[in-house]
């Protein structure tokens, strides 16, 4: 049995521990690949439009990692006076910043590949000379953008699972963001490629593909935000399911002797669960033991509750949420 | 939406990949027509000394190193003369395939029409007449330059005092110009350098066979271009 009093921060299980500190490294090396990923654009293209762009992209792409590893610096605190509740909304503050750079990062795609399209822009790209060797500097421009794009699938690819696991809403939005960033290199190598065949428009129209694919992630995270802000019931990280965790907590509840019946009450705060239990005792006496007991036991249940009262209530009619939970 | 992007790639990638050896294409085939046809159309800028109108004919560094180039793709030269807007608004619309006269990259056109990398970098110092002391500061320095250019505010700024003129000649004392005419109006370079130009050639936005062809062209006549130019300054 966890040892824990109320509204302390809970023990996390070891392998969720390791988890989060795996999360944690990933995003540095997010941080440290896009800074490097920024500097070999900036040798490759020089002070051009294309790199004004592809330093915007990658700008708005360091917003998600920093804010999750400034809110990882929070997230377990123990609550205080000043935030009794403890710093776990850290977590709901970063999320909002990594949907809202997706959003932005979508808009800007859009927007950019729009204005090429209508100016009817023919760019062209000429040699390079690299190392003493001539060559085109497409060659080096797609170089480029590989470098860019290929950790940045793999990264995507790492955290989704971990975000799963870890119930962690900013890790999943970043992995989208890994994907947008991955996505748009590919949109800008189609363009260098149309370019090198002589078709411009190559280049606005697979970003307009991106942009638009960038633009609705942001937009699905945001309404995903929108919902955690009004303290919507547990949900998946990708927001497609809820999670039956209040039900669950509910049949524990019940499994203890001196209650007959139960209804749970949950909302998440960052990554993890705060909420009310309210039960029906079968008796007109329960000692402080008992709810106290009981207490730690639902605890045990899932370690994604962080914060959990139980309240003895004559009946569940009190409430017409309470009342109404179907089965 | 995320299976277009990825079919998209792998159909960029292989298509590169099919067709590497005619990489990169024009979008509207000037290298392919220049060789069919035969023809170069130039658009060209009247100015000393880069392009000159000679007679029924054109001399200067660039139409020189046009003349070379046609050569290179056994095409002829046909001049197409006007003014720098008119030239370069020709470019734009691809009138013509190349427009030379005197273009450096300082140029406003440049997001309009295609710059080459220089063929020539030019540098307006402040030379003073062999033998003569070489002042430290040119405050106050009488300094004789070409009125109405770039270089004229450039010289202001130094504090010297300016003296423009139509054109600077042998004996006029220290005077601002370009590198290549100090020799011939014997005066020696001082450490007051007061602009540098790139020049280049341009090509129409878009045609990336041609540019790369005119690109080669140039990376391998630099040292030819300097040589002209030094000629034009003793003549």
């Amino acid at each position: 049995m966890t040892d824990r009093s109320l509204g302390t921060t809970q023990e996390l299980p070891e392998e969720i521990e390791q988890l989060y500190r795996r999360a944690i490294r990933l995003q540095w090396y997010t941080v440290v690949h896009v800074a490097a990923a920024a500097f070999v654009l900036f040798l490759v293209l020089g002070g051009s439009q294309a790199m004004k762009s592809a330093w915007l992209d990658d700008l708005i792409g360091l917003v998600p990692p920093i804010a999750y590893l400034v809110a990882a610096r929070f997230d377990f605190r123990d609550p205080d006076d000043r935030f009794p509740y403890g710093y776990h909304r850290s977590q709901s503050i970063a999320f909002f910043w990594a949907a809202l750079a997706l959003v932005l990062l979508g808009l800007f795609l859009v927007f950019e590949a729009v204005l090429k399209l209508l100016s009817g822009e023919h760019p062209s790209i000429g040699m390079a000379e690299l190392f003493g060797v001539r060559l085109w500097l497409g060659w080096l421009m797609l170089g480029a953008l590989a470098f860019t794009a290929i950790p940045q699938f793999f990264l995507g690819r790492a955290k989704v699972p971990i975000a799963e696991e870890l119930n962690d809403k900013v890790l999943h939005a970043d992995a989208d963001m890994n994907r947008a960033d991955w996505l748009a290199a590919s949109a800008a190598a189609v363009g260098v490629v149309g370019i090198g065949f002589g078709i411009p428009f190559a280049d606005p129209v697979a970003a307009l593909f991106i942009g638009a694919e960038v633009l609705r992630d942001g937009i699905s995270h945001m309404r995903g935000f929108t919902r955690h802000l009004m303290g919507e019931a547990p949900r998946t990280v990708d927001y497609h399911e809820s999670v039956p965790v209040p039900e669950d907590l509910e049949t524990a509840a019940t499994e203890v002797g001196w209650i007959r019946e139960a209804r749970v009450r949950l909302r998440e705060e960052g990554r993890v669960y705060f909420g009310e239990v309210f039960v029906v005792p079968t008796r007109d006496e329960v000692s402080v033991e008992e709810v106290d007991a009981a207490t730690r036991r639902l605890y045990d249940e899932d370690w994604r509750i962080a914060d959990l009262v139980i309240t003895v209530v004559p009946d569940l009619d009190i409430d017409s949420h309470l009342r109404g939970r179907q089965r | 939406m995320r299976l277009h992007a990825r079919a998209l790639v792998a159909l960029a990638v292989a298509s590169v990949v099919a067709s590497a050896c005619r990489f990169p294409r024009d979008a509207s085939g000037t290298l392919d027509a220049v060789l069919e046809e035969g023809r170069v159309l130039v658009g060209v800028v009247e100015l000393e000394p880069w392009a000159v109108r000679d007679g029924g004919d054109w001399r200067g560094v660039e139409v020189e190193l046009v003349r070379r180039l046609a050569e290179d793709l056994g095409a002829s030269v046909e001049w197409v003369p006007g003014t720098e807007s008119e030239v370069l608004a020709a470019l734009e619309v691809h009138a013509v395939d190349l427009a030379i006269g005197g273009l450096t990259t300082s140029n406003p056109w440049g997001s309009k029409v295609t710059f080459t990398p220089p063929h020539v970098t030019t540098t307006t110092v402040v030379g003073v007449p062999a033998g003569t002391d070489i002042p430290a500061e040119l405050d106050g320095v009488r300094v004789v330059v070409e009125r109405g250019t770039e270089s004229e505010d450039a010289l202001r700024a130094t504090g010297a005092d300016v003296v423009p003129v139509e054109e600077v000649a042998r004996g006029d004392g220290p005077a601002a110009v370009e590198d290549w005419r100090l020799d011939d109006l014997g005066l020696e370079p001082t450490r007051h350098r007061l602009l540098t130009e790139d020049h280049v050639l341009a090509v129409p936005k878009g045609e990336n066979a041609w540019l790369v062809r005119v690109e080669d062209f140039v990376d391998v006549h630099r040292a030819v271009a300097r040589t002209l130019l030094e000629e034009v300054g003793e003549r």
